[in-house]
């Protein structure tokens, strides 16, 4: 597998868990709350077929989702999505270091989405400096 | 036993600290990168100050800046790690400079102002990641993921 269906796969997997998710939400919410949970839902399952179409252009089979998932463990619904928006987030790093400028933008893009929609269902600023990044990744390698 | 002087010799030539006809060390170049990492880092210290002036100026929003002048002094602290000066021609004369952000008096107004700046910074960092190697192109994804995410929280200030 290329680096760039690799990362474009780890991707789709946390579209499957966020679309799966958003319908655990949906159904815990009422109102407005619940309509922007729909919403959300209708965007994630575009962006997975988004990503599943350029996993097979370029020559891949496309990760199917699993029957079900464990979902993080959240305190509230509004929780439960601003999570699974940061699972997307954290999913997108593979591809911002991908070689394709459209992809890494795709990725910059999709985690700044992420993050907009979870300070938006979690009413939080960013809790770390460095959103979906490890601290290896972080800091730069020792040059020799 | 000293040295023989062919020895001596031999080591300063691969140190190319001999004026022989030797092929001299290769210069460093610098990448294109080098310049939107100073770009980056100049932007950072222009947030900084902005912070620093709203939180002098307004007491009240002092609680509301902490948190993401934190995360731009580590921004900085990081974008500054991977730049390492004297790598090809980049000069103090070169880095750029950004003229501070004027403080708003009002309360409003300077949320108006952070959240604009917070804008601004993350849609800078969407046009970089396609121009620096691939560590750095995921490490300013990130930090425009938290500038995003702080322009969006500000609207709860």
């Amino acid at each position: 597998m290329s680096p760039a269906i690799e990362a474009l796969q780890a991707l789709l997997a946390a579209e499957h868990r966020a679309v799966y998710g958003y319908g655990m939400v949906g159904a815990r919410l009422t109102g407005t709350p619940r309509t922007q949970a729909t919403a959300l839902w209708d965007a994630h399952r575009s962006r997975r077929d988004q990503i599943a179409t350029l996993i097979s252009d370029a020559g891949g089979e496309p990760a199917s989702p699993e029957a079900t998932y464990a979902l993080p463990a959240a305190r509230t619904p509004a929780l439960l999505a601003a999570a699974l928006e940061e699972g997307v987030l954290a999913a997108c790093v593979p591809l911002a270091g991908v070689r394709s400028a459209n992809l890494r933008r795709m990725a910059a893009q999709g985690m700044q989405e992420a993050m907009i929609r979870a300070v938006r269902w979690s009413r939080t600023a960013p809790a770390d400096a460095f959103p979906g990044l490890t601290p290896a990744e972080v800091a730069p390698a020792p040059t020799p | 036993m000293p040295l023989s002087r062919r020895a001596v010799l031999g080591g300063a030539l691969a140190l190319g600290l001999t004026g022989c006809d030797e092929k001299a060390p290769e210069e460093l170049r610098a990448g294109p990168e080098v310049a939107i990492l100073l770009t980056a880092i100049a932007g950072e210290e222009q947030m900084i100050t902005l912070y620093e002036g709203v939180a002098a100026a307004h007491p009240g929003l002092s609680a509301s800046v902490a948190g993401p002048l934190e995360h731009h002094r580590e921004h900085l602290a990081q974008l500054r790690r991977h730049y390492l000066p004297g790598t090809g021609r980049a000069t103090p004369a070169q880095t750029p400079v950004l003229p501070p952000i004027p403080v708003p008096a009002g309360r409003a107004p300077a949320l108006t102002a952070l959240r604009a700046a917070e804008k601004m910074a993350a849609a800078a960092r969407i046009k970089d990641v396609t121009q620096v190697p691939p560590g750095l192109a995921q490490l300013f994804a990130s930090i425009g993921a938290c500038e995003a995410g702080h322009a969006q929280a500000l609207m709860y200030r």
